[in-house]
């Protein structure tokens, strides 16, 4: 085959003279990865650049737009609706990370043990959650949380039958409402985090441990002095995907809500969608969009300096 | 054993892939419009109830007219087909031919360029336009006295209530207005511990049953939001005072409401056939028999209609669509049509838009869940009272803002009413003004 190309190419009028035969050698690569790309500049790159263009613009849909320059940020600032949309969304997103992580963490190690037994079970039961449909989660929760015959409040009034409180409107009463979304965010993705940090945790070699035991320490010096430490960069990971999955909380209050009673369920993503698509702002949505973008940006920089996901040591 | 030298191999490679990439054009574009012997129209549709009438009328319209078209039926979720059909429109292929609209969706797909043939010439040229009601068949796909949709759907709002507990409790029907209906709760609340009515906090359907019954619905004729204004105050003041004195409750949400309906401790509603006949007769199988009917109480205080119109769903053809004649022609068959439409009742229990369809008994027969009282007649009665609702562009942001800052704050809070919807007009306005500004 060498020697049929090599004659060819001394005819001087054969295929590789041609610029395709010379280079192909060096094309061949990027024609076979060049699918990807092309789906991404289109369906990815191209949506992406266009909405931070179309969010200096005004008007409704895609056709009927007129140049707006900041306006669109500058609404944003005084707009109580979006302010609203951010503050329920944090405290969502303050739950997850103070609340459902450590949670995750503590069934780790509880999991970790070797004094557990069918581990896997455990595993697989508590990661059943993440791989069920949002629609059906928002289904079982509506029927745990109805403020009559909810599992929640017969619950808890078994636990303290006559104590005074209750039942409570989980998903009707303004001032608990983000509450009920953070329970069903727990039930949902603790699963998930448990096995990131179960990752974190097999990954720290038991010689550590052993050390520390001869030295004297005991279980929760260990846990402060060598487990922690050495998960950081799974904390890192932890807190950011937290915090990005969190300020994408759209279907649950959707489903469930609509971002009622009166905006007390409204989250940033939902007032997007509403803004994008029912009111058809598209400019708005945009602007609504990259603010995020910034914000969530700013989040992920300060967790990474915070847990100092920059050093590699 | 052959060898394949990568020459070869590209080409065959690029062979491959560009019949792939034909095959898929090919059938991913044609059987939604050309099939080559027969055209095919894709209907969009985001219930099966509703299509399950409509594809007995398809089927009825092909003895009939013999059509060299086809019609695919196809159901996604709500949002989602609203959505895609917003999307589809803005690309301007790739949506449907016919597609079903909510009513409360309609107002966004009035923004800018409408997407939907308008029906009124040609239903001028049927001389159909006074042969509906066009409360419920026109009005709300409508915009600047233009239908672009059409309904089949005769959402004349009544009042249903429980006749035994109500008899039992010495109250005597019909109650006539709504002042003698706030005496009655009061009384039956006395007497049994129980509510005669409820009224919600997390949508604004009562509230707009009873400023529509007095003319005034979310919007004016020119599309702005008409929230705060007396028949409003008075509507939102009635619900928050029968509220205070125990005659009302708040509507228990999801499983509750029904539960409450089943045991009685609420014990009556105000709402159209969807509401007391689709959803009452689906959830609460068992108050079969319970229920009696009879027209909304008016307002002694201003010029009111003893009914409203609520919610609902249009057929409307879509521009973009390359068989229009075809699209109109069945879609204003199928809701002109008494045979056609009797699917919808026989399926549903819906009544009809089309007055005509009333000749046929079985609408105004006898019917065993309610005691046999002929709803159809009570019905016919008083849907020519309909009041004329007007939808638009702001509908959405107007009823939004409505609940929000003012039907909410109101019942849950006891906000006083003028302010709640001072708030809510405010509030409505402003988005307006930004949005178009």
């Amino acid at each position: 085959m060498a020697t049929q190309t090599s004659a060819r190419g001394a005819s001087g009028s054969g295929p590789s003279s041609s610029w395709y035969w010379r280079n192909q050698r060096r094309l061949a690569p990027y024609l076979f990865i060049s699918p990807f790309f092309i789906l991404f500049i289109v369906f990815g790159l191209y949506p992406i650049l266009y909405s931070f263009w179309l969010s200096f613009y005004k008007g409704f849909g895609f056709e009927e737009k007129t140049f707006f320059g900041l306006g669109n940020y500058a609404y944003l600032l005084g707009d109580e609706r979006y302010i609203k949309s951010v503050r329920n969304t944090t405290q969502y997103a303050l739950g997850s990370l103070f609340i459902l992580s450590p949670l995750a963490l503590l069934l780790a190690l509880a999991i970790n043990s070797r004094y557990v037994k069918w581990k896997g079970l455990y595993k697989t039961a508590f990661f059943f959650p993440v791989i069920t449909s949002a629609v059906v989660i928002t289904i079982i929760f509506s029927r745990v949380l109805d403020k009559q015959y909810g599992i929640l409040n017969l619950g808890l009034d078994y636990l303290k039958p006559g104590a005074g409180f209750g039942p409570f409107g989980w998903l009707e009463d303004p001032q608990i409402v983000m509450i009920s979304f953070i329970v069903m965010g727990i039930w949902t993705y603790t699963g998930i985090n448990m096995l990131y940090w179960l990752a974190g945790l097999t990954g720290i070699s038991k010689d550590f441990y052993e050390a520390a035991e001869v030295d004297g320490a005991n279980k929760v010096q260990s846990f402060r002095f060598i487990t922690l430490p050495l998960l950081r960069p799974v904390t890192l990971f932890v807190a950011i995907q937290a915090i990005v999955g969190s300020y994408g909380l759209f279907a649950q209050p959707l489903l469930l809500t609509e971002g009622g009673p009166s905006d007390a369920s409204l989250t940033v993503t939902l007032y997007l969608y509403q803004q994008g698509f029912v009111y058809f702002n598209v400019g708005y949505a945009s602007a609504i969009a990259y603010s995020m973008v910034l914000l969530l940006l700013v989040l992920s920089i300060i967790n990474i300096v915070v847990f100092q996901g920059y050093n590699t040591d | 054993m052959n060898t394949l030298d990568r020459r070869t191999f590209l080409k065959q490679s690029a062979v491959g892939a560009a019949a792939v990439a034909g095959g898929l054009y090919l059938g991913g574009c044609a059987p939604g419009y050309n099939t080559g012997a027969t055209r095919t129209l894709n209907f969009w549709a985001f219930s099966e109830t509703r299509t399950a009438w409509q594809e007995q009328a398809w089927e009825l319209y092909k003895r009939e007219k013999r059509p060299d078209f086809n019609i695919e039926f196809l159901i996604l979720p709500y949002s989602q087909m609203h959505d895609k059909i917003m999307i589809t429109a803005q690309a301007g292929s790739g949506g449907p031919d016919i597609a079903d609209i909510e009513i409360g969706q309609f107002g966004r797909f009035t923004k800018g360029d409408i997407i939907f043939e308008e029906l009124t010439p040609r239903l001028q040229q049927m001389g159909m336009l006074d042969k509906l009601y066009r409360g419920s068949a026109l009005d709300p796909w409508s915009f600047n006295g233009r239908a672009y949709g059409i309904g089949n759907e005769l959402n004349t709002v009544l009042l249903s209530y429980k006749w035994q507990a109500w008899e039992a409790a010495g109250i005597q029907t019909p109650i006539n207005d709504w002042s003698d209906f706030a005496e009655s709760a009061r009384a039956y609340k006395e007497k049994t511990g129980k509510y005669l009515i409820d009224f919600p906090f997390t949508d604004s359907g009562s509230f707009f049953n009873m400023t529509l019954q007095q003319g005034v619905g979310f919007l004016g004729r020119e599309g702005r939001p008409t929230l705060n204004t007396p028949e409003g105050v008075r509507s939102l003041s009635y619900q928050q005072d029968a509220l205070r004195d125990g005659g009302a409750i708040r509507r228990p949400a999801g499983q509750s409401y029904n539960a409450a309906l089943q045991s009685g401790d609420i014990a009556s509603l105000v709402g159209p056939a969807w509401n007391f006949s689709g959803f009452v007769q689906q959830n609460l199988p068992d108050t079969a028999g319970q229920w009696h009917l009879q027209a909304m109480p008016v307002w002694e205080a201003s010029e009111s209609v003893p009914t409203s119109t609520q919610g609902g769903t249009g057929v409307t053809v879509l521009t973009t669509s390359q068989f229009v004649e075809e699209a109109l022609d069945f879609v204003l068959w199928e809701h002109t049509t008494t045979e056609a439409v009797m699917f919808d009742f026989l399926e549903r229990q819906v009544w009809p838009t089309f007055r005509p369809a009333f000749e046929d008994p079985r609408l105004t027969a006898p019917i065993p869940f309610f005691d046999n009282q002929r709803v159809g007649e009570l019905i016919q009665q008083v849907s020519p009272e309909i009041p004329t609702q007007y939808n638009g562009p702001f509908y959405p942001e107007t009823s939004a803002a409505l609940l929000r800052e003012g039907v909410t704050p109101a019942i849950l809070e006891f906000v006083p009413a003028e302010q709640a919807l001072a708030a809510a007009q405010t509030e409505a306005e402003k988005i307006i003004e930004f949005e178009s500004a």
